[in-house]
């Protein structure tokens, strides 16, 4: 190789290099600038999430005595206490209709469609309950049997638009409290029950209640 | 002419000094007079309080001082030591609300935690939020009762609760003459309550009836008053300025849920980040059938209505 000859490969690299750096400083500019406001908020997704708490009432699947123990826990007495020789297991006829209960359970107030018990309430396992498809479900997941036919509201609940919750509605900064169905709805009779209402505002324009 | 005859002389006091004399001690007397409001006006204001900045123009240590000079306001006003702090908004959060109808009972319940938690006056029960009453097949919120009074959901009736529905494009902060009023980066609209001169434009301007005006000076007790306050948000406001619903910035600018929320029984409300595409707000704007109030007036609200 010449002189002129090696001067000029020794050129043609050093602008190679110089092009490369250029580039790649252009590109990162451009990416920089086009990253749009959302990635902070994407950021906190891919953080550790907290986590959310779906509360089922105390004493669920229990017959409630009004009694707690040491810790405030109520108490309750299990169904198969009483179960184990009555309806299905016992000499007693299966009773499937809140009118035919004369006695006991005599104060249940049943309005919730055609149901009988055991659409519900697993007919020889009574501390559990049962799907359509006759797999048991225990008393905490009663949500997974109350979907089967009220699945626009399961899939409202998923998305956090039906149900009250307490807590963060940023669950990268902490954790969320949610109510399950029958925190609400008393199975029995789920429709919401009429209530008063909290008083109005004073307001000096507001006083012409009708 | 000599001067013996010309000017009478009495004791050495000519009569050109004696009106000079009177006419300063009456001019004295009229701006001493003149005056008088200001002193009832130190009563209520401080020259601290007075020569504040507004809240945009102040450095990080003016506004620590403020802060704490309102914390000690409150304890000697209110009798309640309580937290002021300032709560700036997340970078990458733009909220969004959204109330269900379809599930809606009228309880009231969203209205009496708001009064609660933003440290509204207690003889008024007042809130930000108003629980219309409506005919079912009427949407014109005008024609709504705020002051129903009766078990409810009562028959043929559905309610709408309205509160400030923090729009992108808000009358009230266009009609604000001293610019007390604005839009936050989050999307709220906030209102620096030492900068309101109190002209209540912007109440007659907001078209949600969303803005409150403080006639008197809120009553709460000590041991009701909520200490964890932020600026912007729930500090006890003073006499004759006006105030609003900011989404509870003090807890949701923290990633908590605003107190309306909380408190709704039925789940009607629904919160979060508009620019999160998981956010469950976004979902029920994809996914269900929404409704914008007054959607014609071209406010751009960040509050929807939707139903099942």
């Amino acid at each position: 190789m010449t002189k002129g000859s090696r001067k000029k490969v020794f050129y043609v690299a050093g602008a190679l290099v110089l092009g490369v750096v250029l580039a790649v400083i252009l590109v990162r500019s451009i990416a920089t600038k086009t990253e749009p406001a959302v990635a902070v908020a994407q950021e906190a997704h891919a953080q550790e999430m907290h986590e959310v708490v779906i509360v089922t009432p105390p004493g669920i699947g229990t017959l409630r005595t009004g009694l707690q123990d040491l810790h405030g826990n109520p108490v309750g007495i299990a169904c198969s206490t009483c179960h184990a020789d009555r309806g299905a297991q016992g000499d007693t006829p299966m009773i499937e209709r809140a009118e035919d209960l004369t006695e006991f359970h005599t104060d249940l107030k049943f309005e919730h469609g055609s149901l009988t018990c055991s659409s519900c309430h697993h007919p020889e396992d009574r501390d559990q309950l049962r799907l359509s498809n006759g797999t048991k479900v225990a008393f905490a997941n009663v949500m997974e049997l109350c979907a089967q036919c009220h699945g626009t509201q399961f899939r409202s609940y998923e998305h956090g638009a039906h149900g009250g919750m307490t807590g963060h509605w940023d669950l990268s900064r902490g954790p969320r409290v949610r109510n399950s169905c029958v925190g609400c709805h008393n199975p029995h009779a789920p429709a919401f029950p009429q209530m008063m209402p909290a008083p109005p505002p004073r307001d000096r324009f507001f006083n012409l209640s009708p | 002419m000599s001067q013996d005859q010309g000017e009478p002389n009495i004791g050495g006091i000519t009569r050109r000094t004696a009106i000079k004399a009177l006419g300063a001690t009456l001019g004295a007397a009229a701006f001493a007079r003149a005056m008088v409001p200001l002193q009832s006006l130190t009563k209520e204001i401080s020259v601290d309080e007075f020569l504040q900045k507004h809240y945009r123009e102040m450095t990080p240590e003016e506004l620590e001082k403020v802060l704490r000079r309102l914390e000690k306001e409150t304890l000697e006003n209110y009798g309640a030591e309580v937290d002021i702090v300032d709560a700036r908004p997340i970078p990458g959060v733009e909220y969004g609300y959204a109330l269900n109808l379809s599930v809606c009972v009228g309880c009231r319940k969203c209205a009496e935690a708001c009064h609660k938690e933003n440290n509204h006056d207690r003889t008024t029960n007042n809130s930000y939020i108003r629980v219309l009453e409506m005919e079912q097949g009427s949407m014109d919120m005008e024609r709504g009762n705020a002051s129903y009074n009766h078990p409810v959901p009562a028959p043929g009736k559905f309610y709408m609760p309205v509160q400030c529905q923090q729009c992108a494009n808000p009358p009230c902060v266009d009609v604000c003459p001293v610019q007390a009023t604005w839009k936050e980066d989050d999307g709220i609209v906030v209102v620096d309550y030492n900068w309101c001169i109190g002209c209540r434009y912007c109440e007659a301007a907001c078209p949600y009836h969303a803005r409150r005006f403080n006639w008197k000076r809120p009553e709460i007790p000590a041991e009701e008053v909520n200490p964890v306050q932020a600026y912007l948000a729930n500090r006890i406001r003073p006499k004759g300025v006006v105030e609003k619903c900011h989404f509870c910035l003090h807890r949701t600018r923290e990633g908590k849920h605003p107190a309306c929320l909380e408190a709704c029984p039925t789940g009607a409300r629904v919160f979060g980040n508009l620019l999160d595409p998981k956010s469950d707000i976004r979902w029920v704007l994809e996914n269900k059938r929404v409704y914008i109030l007054k959607e014609e007036l071209g406010t751009q609200p960040r509050f929807f209505y939707y139903f099942d």
